[in-house]
């Protein structure tokens, strides 16, 4: 269960959120706000006792995106540059998740609109494409080869050096 | 919209993934992110049918392109021979494409004589001039080595009463002078082009400019100079066109592309005195004009600006000296007259030793050692070389994948 920090925003307030498998999770409303779904609620007095459900995303990536909200919100103005870079460092740290977790944040980020998290994990899941084979990217993130094998072939052709498995340079001189 | 959330959702069992359970719409925006190397697009292209389709898009590409604004430098070409230029990468493996892949089969396309002489590129599109003794410019081709496109070029009429003169050639994109919110880059590839030559018969100096949009040539621009010869880099700074011309003095010829009109640039005598080389570059991202003076292996680097007076002059900006920052080999020494090109979108200085060629970052003075140069000394019809054209271009799938 994510907790509440107290530097989090102007309002003290807490807004409770239940995640798809029945969880309850507090967030200050500074953190909430972050989300453009739960921000609207908020606006719409959907904020009660017994919590905004949030139909598709589960108890684990939604304590992830409490936290990051939390931390975020507690840091949205004014940044100094040491606070800045902390942010930064807390970001890189956070998205160091398995494929899972990342396909989760991305997923949840997308629905519940926060905005930061998209962009964090979309790049973080760009970062893990670059320099991998095509089959690499397939055992990465779990996707099947439709392909037909003549097409696969006629796709390698095309440009066969791009295919190639990374060696070490050559010594140049 | 928010009420039916309310609802305590069904018991999820937690689907087995054998796909990626992303939509369009995100992995839309992965793929946008991934970095412009030339591998990156092509390899996801062949993960799945899903993946290519998406790659596949124009709109992809062209959003891809400004995602990532400037084009990266995927090599230079060189031109040996005389007849096909020969393209090196300047990146590591996986991104290296080979030389083959950008190749020009001049046969194929022209049965002229005579050296084609290799002009550089700009903003995608590369330039070639047939020139031969006795007969002058005879051809320019035009080429885009990504998509292979080859536009051939009759030089303009007025030539004819000029067979002796060599001309200097440049292409560049039409939408310098036409509009203002266009940034040069990979989608100029696509948009209308320039070719300006310029030359001199030792008292006057003529620029001809060809309209791809009219195609033709226009009425030549001249102006009284006093030079032997025009140089072959040549920078553009906005609207403008530098070249150097050489003779007893040593000046920077402008050509502007919107009045057509050729004006001196006056690099005055104590700043080139004892020169061992001169090169136009372009300093502040490009904004401004800048001149390289080479004393030894010491690069001297001067801009033009207005001064607090009103009065333009030249001013010192920084000198590096080469042979302190690249780590030569014992009996190694810099060639103070191969700087042999600059890359100016990338601001990278290209730059040999006696038997190396290197590239310098001149924003952070990083280098990278690039070849031996030897390497193209191979043939027998092999010339020493004195230029490199870098090139800049996003290597898309996209010719490849946009026919499906």
């Amino acid at each position: 269960m994510a907790a509440a920090t107290d530097d989090a925003g102007d309002s003290n307030e807490m807004i409770r959120v239940v995640s798809s498998d029945g969880e309850h999770f507090e967030m200050p409303e500074a953190a909430a706000n972050l989300s453009l779904v739960l921000r609207h609620m908020i606006e719409d007095d959907c904020a009660d006792a017994a919590g905004i459900p949030l139909a598709v995303v589960a108890a684990k990536p939604l304590a992830k995106i409490v936290d990051y909200c939390t931390k975020h919100a507690a840091k949205s103005s004014g940044l100094t540059i040491e606070e800045a870079e902390e942010l930064k460092r807390f970001d890189a740290e956070f998205i160091e998740v398995d494929t899972d977790m990342l396909y989760d944040l991305l997923v949840a980020a997308d629905f519940m609109g926060v905005e930061g998290l998209s962009k964090l994990a979309v790049q973080r899941t760009a970062d893990l494409i670059k320099g991998k084979t095509p089959e690499q990217n397939r055992e990465t993130f779990g996707i099947v080869n439709d392909f037909t094998p003549e097409e696969e072939e006629e796709i390698c052709k095309e440009n066969e050096w791009a295919f190639q498995i990374t060696k070490p340079p050559s010594r140049l001189c | 919209m928010v009420i039916s959330r309310r609802h305590p959702p069904p018991p999820q069992q937690k689907p087995e993934r054998d796909d990626m359970p992303l939509g369009d719409d995100v992995l839309h925006e992965i793929l946008l992110r991934v970095p412009p190397l030339p591998t990156t697009l092509i390899r996801a292209a062949a993960v799945c049918r899903r993946w290519r389709h998406i790659v596949a898009e124009p709109g992809f590409l062209r959003r891809y392109r400004a995602h990532h604004g400037k084009p990266p430098l995927l090599g230079f070409f060189v031109n040996p021979s005389g007849r096909e230029p020969l393209f090196r990468s300047v990146l590591d493996a996986p991104g290296r494409v080979p030389p083959e892949r950008f190749s020009l089969h001049l046969e194929d396309h022209t049965e002229l004589g005579g050296n084609w002489y290799y002009h550089g590129c700009r903003h995608g599109r590369l330039i070639l001039v047939n020139w031969k003794t006795g007969l002058g410019c005879r051809q320019i081709l035009i080429w885009d080595p990504i998509t292979r496109d080859l536009r051939c070029l009759s030089p303009p009429p007025q030539l004819d009463a000029l067979k002796g003169l060599f001309f200097q050639a440049t292409v560049v994109c039409a939408a310098a002078d036409m509009d203002e919110g266009h940034v040069h880059g990979d989608d100029c590839r696509s948009g209308p082009f320039k070719v300006v030559l310029v030359g001199t018969d030792r008292s006057l100096a003529l620029a001809f400019v060809y309209s791809s949009e009219t195609g033709e040539w226009g009425d030549a621009a001249e102006i009284p100079v006093d030079c032997i010869s025009v140089g072959s880099r040549c920078v553009q700074v906005g609207n403008c066109l530098y070249w150097m011309i050489f003779g007893y003095d040593n000046n920077i010829l402008e050509f502007n592309l919107g009045s057509q009109r050729l004006s001196v640039v006056e690099v005055p005598m104590d700043i080139q005195q004892e020169h061992d080389g001169l090169y136009p570059i372009t300093l502040q991202e490009g904004t401004e004009l800048g001149l390289i003076v080479m004393s030894g292996s010491c690069v001297q680097i001067w801009q033009w600006m207005i001064g607090y007076d009103g009065v333009p002059g030249w001013l010192p900006i920084e000198a590096i000296y080469l042979d302190q920052l690249l780590s030569l080999r014992p009996g190694e020494c810099v060639n103070p007259i191969k700087v042999m090109a600059f890359a100016q979108d990338e601001n990278v200085l290209f730059v040999a030793s006696s038997s190396r060629i290197f590239m310098v970052y001149l924003d952070s003075l990083v280098f990278k050692q690039l070849c031996s140069v030897d390497e193209f000394a191979a043939s027998p019809e092999s010339c020493p070389i004195y230029a490199v054209y870098p090139f800049a271009c996003f290597y898309d799938a996209a010719s490849s994948l946009s026919s499906e």
